[in-house]
């Protein structure tokens, strides 16, 4: 019990999440802090190239193993089956239509690159050991989901239209988060110790000081979109800080069930956890014109996502350390 | 100096839906358009603002200058076109120097 509070603490106190912090309070007090478009941009794309290419390496050093396969089949279902509960969650609490709640049911089936980036940063801080494939469970997570809240959505959609399917299936398959991840695993697998050691600097040495300047920005976004809160009201704002708890708390099992360790039990808690506001948003926007973004992206966004970097990392890290530690 | 009067047509259009309008442009005989990036607004569902996070909500603007039978053709499958996708399209009278190019 006192190692979690010592952990929440050294969350809630590391650059990272103050950064985000005084994000967020720049944008409440409408200060003219911004962070230029181009900039933020890169600086994502920055995160997933280092987060694919550390996953990759890590696995050139240990070597492929069944558990690959076991925490993908695993992040598979999650990701299949998380919307299901959001969705029930979402027309039973709340009043949004069908189509806005099946849209934003895939979010929480879906994954954050950014939470999963801080959350493996946090376990890497915190003593946790995670293994470099869950990069690639990472990228895998990306799609069921969308499935499901198309399936979910049904008759309350007229579904894409014909001309923007092939623009769908590319949206779905081959998005710029999930080309670069993937790639960018790849070339760190088939690069391995060598290409790390080349890229050492760029990729760990430069990961935190960018990832402040990224969440700085990120907390200036979530405070634009916190506006939303409003329009969601208080069932709405609740379903985004309980879901994630609930998908945590799925994937807890399906973890023990196959044996993961304690790091990695806790990055793929992490990854159940997250709500996407990149992929997930993109694919919607054309399959489900009819779906409220501002819901969708207020709850991933403005609520979620702070809730997991502040509360939620630290909470899952120690929850699976305090059941699959030993 | 009478110079020939042309329909430009202006559409304000998600990120998401971009590429099927301008398929529908072109598809109507235009051959030349021209889009830039939506800073920030406002419409019926509420602000929009171009925070590079979630690129598919984020608003382009399409500008295409053409003939009037031309834009008539265009406003005719823009107008089922927006019943579907959030946006609005206009246009106006421009006066243009090389009037065959339009």
């Amino acid at each position: 019990m006192i190692d979690a509070i010592a952990l929440a603490l050294a969350n809630l106190t590391s650059p990272a999440v103050l950064f985000f912090a005084l994000g967020i309070f720049a944008g409440i007090v409408r200060s003219d802090l911004t962070i230029p478009q181009a900039i933020a941009k890169g600086l994502a794309l920055y995160l997933m190239l280092a987060i694919g290419f550390k996953g990759g390496a890590a696995v050139a050093e240990v070597g492929l193993s069944t558990d690959l396969a076991l925490a993908a089949l695993a992040g598979v279902v999650l990701s299949f089956s998380l919307p299901l509960v959001a969705f029930a969650l979402l027309r039973a609490f709340t009043k949004v239509d069908r189509a806005t709640a099946a849209a934003s049911a895939a979010h929480y089936g879906s994954i954050s690159v950014v939470t999963f980036v801080a959350g493996s940063e946090f376990l890497t801080l915190s003593g946790l050991v995670w293994s470099g494939h869950m990069v690639a469970v990472l990228a895998i997570m990306e799609t069921p989901a969308i499935l499901t809240g198309l399936w979910l959505a049904g008759r309350a959609s007229k579904g894409p239209d014909p001309e923007a399917r092939p623009e769908l299936v590319r949206e779905v398959l081959l998005n710029g988060s999930v080309v670069l991840l993937i790639g960018a695993f790849l070339i760190g697998w088939a690069s391995g110790p060598a290409g790390m050691a080349r890229l050492d600097l760029f990729v760990n040495g430069l990961f935190q000081g960018l990832l402040c300047l990224f969440l700085l920005d990120m907390g200036l976004v979530a405070a634009r979109r916190l506006g939303g809160a409003r329009k969601l009201g208080l069932s709405g704002v609740i379903f985004g800080l309980v879901m994630p708890l609930i998908g945590a708390a799925a994937a807890l099992p399906v973890a023990w069930l196959i044996g993961m360790s304690p790091g990695d039990a806790a990055a793929l808690m992490i990854l159940s956890g997250s709500a996407s506001y990149i992929a997930v948003p993109a694919a919607m926007r054309i399959a489900l014109p009819e779906a409220d973004p501002s819901v969708y992206l207020t709850l991933s966004l403005a609520i979620t996502f702070p809730f997991n970097l502040t509360i939620g990392i630290p909470l899952y890290a120690s929850v699976a350390q305090a059941v699959l530690g030993g | 100096m009478t110079r020939p009067i042309r329909k430009k047509v202006i559409a304000v259009v998600e990120t998401a839906h971009l590429r099927r309008l301008i398929d529908l442009i072109k598809s109507c005989g235009v051959s030349g358009l021209t889009v830039i990036d939506g800073r920030e607004g406002s419409g019926v569902t509420g602000d929009w603002v171009r925070d590079g996070v979630s690129e598919a909500v984020e608003m382009k603007i399409v500008h295409a200058v053409m003939t009037a039978e031309t834009a008539e053709r265009v406003f005719d499958k823009a107008a089922v076109f927006f019943e579907r996708y959030p946006g609005i399209i206009y246009s106006h009278d421009v006066e243009v120097v090389r009037g065959e190019r339009f």
